[in-house]
């Protein structure tokens, strides 16, 4: 029995479909992430998991029981929100008690539970201030504290740290992920920061305008990222994706030449299996992350890809140097280690392992597996 | 005050007292105007006759008569009956109504209940008590179209039940502004912390009860405010409706003041009812001011 199922949900607004057709089977227990661009319905989404958005076509099952016109409360289900959404003339203490209130709870066990939940999440010693007297992190425990004292089958998270500053967004993001060990619910949450969704996630689903397009392990999702959109959309710097045409040598090898002079006259080795051969003379998507790249030195391997460019621009974060080639569209990010000796206008070799590369087709823009990291 | 002020106010003393000449003309006029009526309620001025020139201080007798002579009570209790269920009943809780079903209404529906409620604001309180008017009295709208097809005696619906009337006409009147305030305030209600207490388990009516009511307290407090004082002190749409009639039925502290100020022409005592509603509506208004204040 899955924790959360959807089965082909749509959402329409009149006649303009949102949402279009998403099969997805949560286990138990699992972690997801919803991640995708603004306006791709994985806010959507999730309020129609929520019950506060009907659902226009297919099914909502939680825990092997169709939700679809069950009311929200009975659901199972707690949903924490991006503006935390406390209620602003209650105590900590009352803002967490009110679900139970509602539920006729008795008010010793009320007493209990709403002091277990505050004091795992420190706030014993604000349980009687209003929320205007609390910090953003705070306040967003509450909201989380609000979600776990009715003891939900299923959490729901909407944007949850958007409104933190960075330092505190990582302390709740570890915050939420113990959360997740101690209690055995399911959590669903969206989010458009990959970090979050690949740091959090069990398993990822990548939406984009509605669609679903893939739904994977972050693993997966990073190394063998299912389209072009996802290769483009996860990880920052983005996977440098950079046409070409699958080639045949004269002694029948297969190799990808590259479309962008700018780094030169380049041959990638393929594998020489028929998923490619049956490619030769495409057009495809050759996808390259920016921290499989390297700078190239006198002893490099000689069994490694090289590519030639000039850096337009050098990002300094710290841990890294991140290179910027930009050619005349798009560009290209390559990830270096703090000491690399690069400078904006030098012109150099980078090498990478061609068994580590993404392939995708031109046309369908999905990937072709049997790809060199397959 | 000086001392708080912007530091470039400090430097300029010709401009500081340039800028003052609003305010001080503003609270000079209330204090002289307060003032006069104040002195002349201790008075025995009229309006005509011998009194209207060779006047006397009379002591407290204007004030004795307040609760002594027919009148001032019986319009202090018209003025309540008439605020209480038209401010705080008719336009406070048909305002709220209005504004929460509207406000999730498609445009056309909304739209048009909403020009009805403002036209009925924005009309003139003369034009109004015309209209109310030709709508109840004998051969009026309700006449000729309810009563005489239906063969029910033909009545004077204003002379029969003239405070209800009264009040109906103000709720009319006056509930635009509550829906616009309550408008306000309802959007001021973020939609996730309705939607929170919905997943919390909370029906619409437990929403509004323990949500949004105590949400927008301050917004109820305000328009009470407003709507309990300018009812107290309500005259024209009255005064063109009734005149303060039959009798003394409809006869508001307002009209009682114009009654006995312009009719009677006793000014002394006339300044003393308007010195006590000036004292009735103060007391209000610390009221409101107080469930104003935001718990610490």
């Amino acid at each position: 029995m899955s924790g959360v199922s959807l089965r082909n949900v749509r959402k329409s607004y009149g006649n303009h479909e949102v949402i279009h057709g998403i099969d997805l089977e949560i286990d138990p227990g699992d972690f997801i992430v919803f991640v995708g661009p603004s306006g791709c319905g994985k806010s959507t989404l999730l309020r129609m998991i929520a019950g506060l958005e009907g659902i226009t076509d297919g099914t909502i099952s939680i825990e092997g029981n169709v939700v679809n016109d069950v009311p929200s409360p009975q659901r199972g289900i707690s949903m924490v929100f991006q503006s935390y959404a406390l209620y602003p003339h209650m105590t900590v203490q009352q803002n967490m008690a009110f679900g139970l209130k509602l539920r006729r709870t008795p008010i010793e066990r009320i007493k209990e539970t709403v002091g277990a939940a505050a004091k795992s999440l420190q706030l014993d010693s604000y349980i009687d201030r209003f929320p205007k007297a609390l910090s953003g992190g705070q306040r967003q425990r509450v909201a989380i504290g609000r979600a776990i004292v009715r003891e939900p089958k299923v959490f729901l998270f909407d944007e949850p740290l958007s409104n933190l500053d960075a330092a505190l967004r990582n302390q709740t993001r570890i915050e939420i992920a113990r959360l997740h060990r101690s209690m055995d619910a399911t959590m669903i949450y969206v989010t458009h920061d990959q970090i979050e969704a690949l740091t959090l996630a069990t398993k990822i689903a990548v939406l984009k305008d509605g669609v679903l397009q893939q739904f994977a392990t972050p693993d997966e999702i990073y190394n063998r990222p299912a389209n072009v959109f996802v290769a483009g959309f996860m990880g920052a710097p983005p996977m440098n994706l950079i046409d070409g045409t699958i080639e045949e040598t004269a002694d029948g090898e297969l190799h990808i030449r590259l479309a962008r002079k700018e780094l030169g006259d380049v041959l990638i080795p393929l594998k020489n299996v028929p998923e490619h051969r049956k490619r030769l003379g495409q057009p495809v998507v050759f996808g390259l992350r920016p921290e499989a790249i390297s700078l190239a030195a006198e002893s490099s391997d000689a069994s490694l890809s090289k590519i030639e460019c000039k850096i337009d621009y050098v990002e300094v974060t710290g841990a890294d140097r991140i290179t910027v080639c930009d050619f005349s569209e798009g560009r290209m990010f390559a990830r270096l280690p703090a000491g690399a000796d690069v400078s904006e206008g030098d012109q150099v070799t980078f090498h990478f392992n061609a068994d580590n590369i993404s392939l995708f087709d031109k046309d369908t823009g999905l990937r072709i597996e049997s790809a060199q990291n397959a | 005050m000086l001392a708080s002020a912007h530091p470039w106010l400090k430097r300029d003393w010709p401009l500081l007292v340039c800028l003052s000449i609003p305010a001080i003309l503003a609270v000079g006029l209330l204090l002289y105007m307060a003032g006069w009526v104040l002195v002349m309620s201790f008075t025995d001025l009229s309006l005509f006759g011998r009194k209207a020139t060779e006047w006397s201080f009379i002591g407290l007798e204007n004030y004795e008569r307040l609760f002594t002579r027919r009148g001032f009570l019986e319009s202090l209790w018209v003025t309540v009956i008439f605020t209480f269920f038209s401010s705080i009943i008719g336009q406070n809780i048909l305002g709220f109504v209005l504004a929460g079903t509207l406000r999730n209404q498609p445009g056309l529906l909304r739209s048009s209940i909403e020009s009805a409620v403002i036209l009925g604001w924005v009309l003139p309180d003369v034009v109004a008590a015309f209209l109310w008017s030709a709508t109840f009295t004998p051969n009026g709208l309700v006449d000729l179209a309810i009563l005489q097809p239906l063969s029910i005696e033909t009545r004077n619906l204003i002379n029969d039940h003239p405070l209800l009337i009264v009040i109906l006409a103000n709720i009319w009147k006056g509930t635009a502004w509550s829906y616009i305030l309550y408008s306000a305030a309802l959007d001021s209600v973020p939609r996730e912390v309705s939607e929170a207490a919905k997943v919390d388990g909370a029906t619409p009516m437990q929403r509004m009860f323990f949500i949004t009511l105590p949400m927008i307290k301050s917004h109820i407090a305000t328009n009470c405010l407003f709507i309990t004082i300018g009812s107290f002190v309500y005259f024209p749409l009255i005064f063109a409706l009734t005149g303060g009639g039959p009798g003394t039925k409809t006869q508001v502290l307002s009209i009682f003041v114009y009654n006995e100020s312009f009719s009677v022409g006793k000014l002394g005592y006339g300044s003393a009812i308007s010195v006590a509603m000036l004292i009735i509506v103060a007391i209000m208004s610390i009221f409101y001011v107080r469930l104003l204040r935001e718990p610490k």
